[in-house]
C-alpha cells in the first residue's frame, strides 16, 4: 500500500472517530445547551446589572433527566441560582415547559470580571413527556440548584398489571 | 482576484489547536497537579470578579451537597473540588432521558495575585451556586501617594 493510501485511511478513521465522539456528545449534551436571553429591554436605559448580563455567556448547560415509573413522571433540571418567583412551569401539548430567570445581583456589579462563563438572563426548556399526565397534581421543588417536577400520570395512561386468568 | 490555496491540513491543524485550547482553558492543564484533573467527571462554569478589597468567585454547582465541596488555597493556587452524588440509590431505573453527569468536579486557578489573603478565604453555597470570597491583604490595597511640592 502506498503511503498516500495509508494516509488517506488514517485520515478517514480519524474523521470517523471524531464524528462519532461528536455525535455522542451531542446526544448527551445537545439538548442541555440552553439559550439565555439577556433581560434588558431594548432601547431603554440599562442598569449596570443588565449591561453585565449582555456581556455574559448566551449559552448555559441545563442538564435534565426524566424518569418514568408506573404512575408518575419526574423531571430534574440543573438550574443553579434561579429566582424562585420567576420560575414558570407548565404542561403544554405533551411537553413540560420550564421558564426561568437568573439575574446578575446588585452586589455583582462592583469591580471587574476576569472570567465570565456563567449564563444570565431568561431561558426556556421544553421536555417531551413520554405519557399523558394530570397536571393538576404536579409538584415542584427547588433545592441546591436542582428543580424537581413530579407529574402524576393521567389515569388511563398508567400501566396496569393484567392478571391472566386461568 | 484573490488566489485561495487549497490546504486541507490547515483546517485539521486549526481544529487540533482549537481543541487543545479548549481543554487547556477549561481544565487549566498547565497546573502541576494534572492527575486529579484527568479523573474529574465535569467542570463547573465560573465567574471571577475583582473588587477593590476582595476577589469573588461564583461557580455553578447544581445538585452538589454543600458538605461535599472542598475549597482550598495554597501558594496562590485556588482549588475547588467536590462530588455530585446520586440522589438516592433506588432512583436508578426508569430513565427516559439522562443529560446530567454525576461524579467529581475539579477546578483550579493559578493566576491569583499575591494580594489574595489565603488565610481569610470564605465560601458558601446557595441554590447550586458556590460563592468564594478571598479578601486582599490590607497593606497591598492601592494607595494614592501625594506628591509634595
Amino acid at each position: 500500500m502506498s503511503t498516500l493510501q495509508q494516509l488517506k485511511q488514517g485520515l478517514g478513521r480519524f474523521w470517523d472517530s471524531l464524528s462519532e465522539g461528536w455525535q455522542q456528545l451531542q446526544q448527551r449534551a445537545g439538548h442541555a445547551l440552553t439559550r439565555f436571553q439577556p433581560g434588558a429591554k431594548r432601547g431603554e436605559l440599562q442598569t449596570r446589572e443588565e449591561q453585565i448580563e449582555q456581556q455574559a455567556s448566551r449559552w448555559g448547560l441545563l442538564a435534565a433527566e426524566l424518569q418514568e415509573d408506573e404512575d408518575s413522571i419526574s423531571v430534574r433540571l440543573e438550574a443553579p441560582g434561579l429566582d424562585r418567583e420567576h420560575l414558570d412551569i407548565s404542561v403544554i401539548d405533551h411537553h413540560l415547559v420550564i421558564r426561568g430567570e437568573k439575574h446578575v445581583q446588585r452586589e455583582q456589579t462592583q469591580g471587574r470580571y476576569h472570567i465570565m462563563e456563567c449564563a444570565y438572563g431568561q431561558f426556556e426548556r421544553a421536555l417531551p413527556l413520554p405519557a399523558e399526565v394530570d397536571d393538576s397534581g404536579a409538584r415542584a421543588r427547588y433545592r441546591d440548584g436542582i428543580l424537581t417536577v413530579t407529574l402524576p400520570k393521567a389515569p388511563h395512561s398508567r400501566s396496569r398489571r393484567i392478571e391472566v386468568q386461568g | 482576484m484573490t488566489l485561495v490555496r487549497y490546504e486541507p491540513w490547515n483546517m485539521l491543524d486549526q481544529l487540533h489547536r482549537e481543541m487543545n485550547q479548549l481543554f487547556d482553558n477549561r481544565l487549566n492543564k498547565s497546573s502541576p497537579d494534572d492527575s486529579q484533573v484527568a479523573t474529574a467527571d465535569w467542570v463547573p462554569a465560573v465567574d471571577i470578579r475583582e473588587e477593590d478589597k476582595r476577589f469573588v468567585i461564583h461557580a455553578d454547582i447544581p445538585g452538589v451537597d454543600p458538605k461535599d465541596i472542598e475549597v482550598h488555597m495554597e501558594n496562590g493556587i485556588l482549588t475547588i473540588k467536590g462530588e455530585r452524588r446520586q440522589e438516592s440509590e433506588e432512583e436508578r431505573e426508569g430513565y427516559k432521558r439522562i443529560e446530567r453527569v454525576r461524579g467529581s468536579f475539579f477546578r483550579r486557578f493559578c493566576s491569583l495575585p499575591d494580594t489574595a489573603d489565603a488565610e481569610a478565604i470564605s465560601a458558601k453555597a446557595r441554590d447550586g451556586v458556590l460563592e468564594v470570597i478571598i479578601p486582599k491583604h490590607e497593606q497591598q490595597q492601592p494607595r494614592r501617594i501625594q506628591v509634595e511640592s
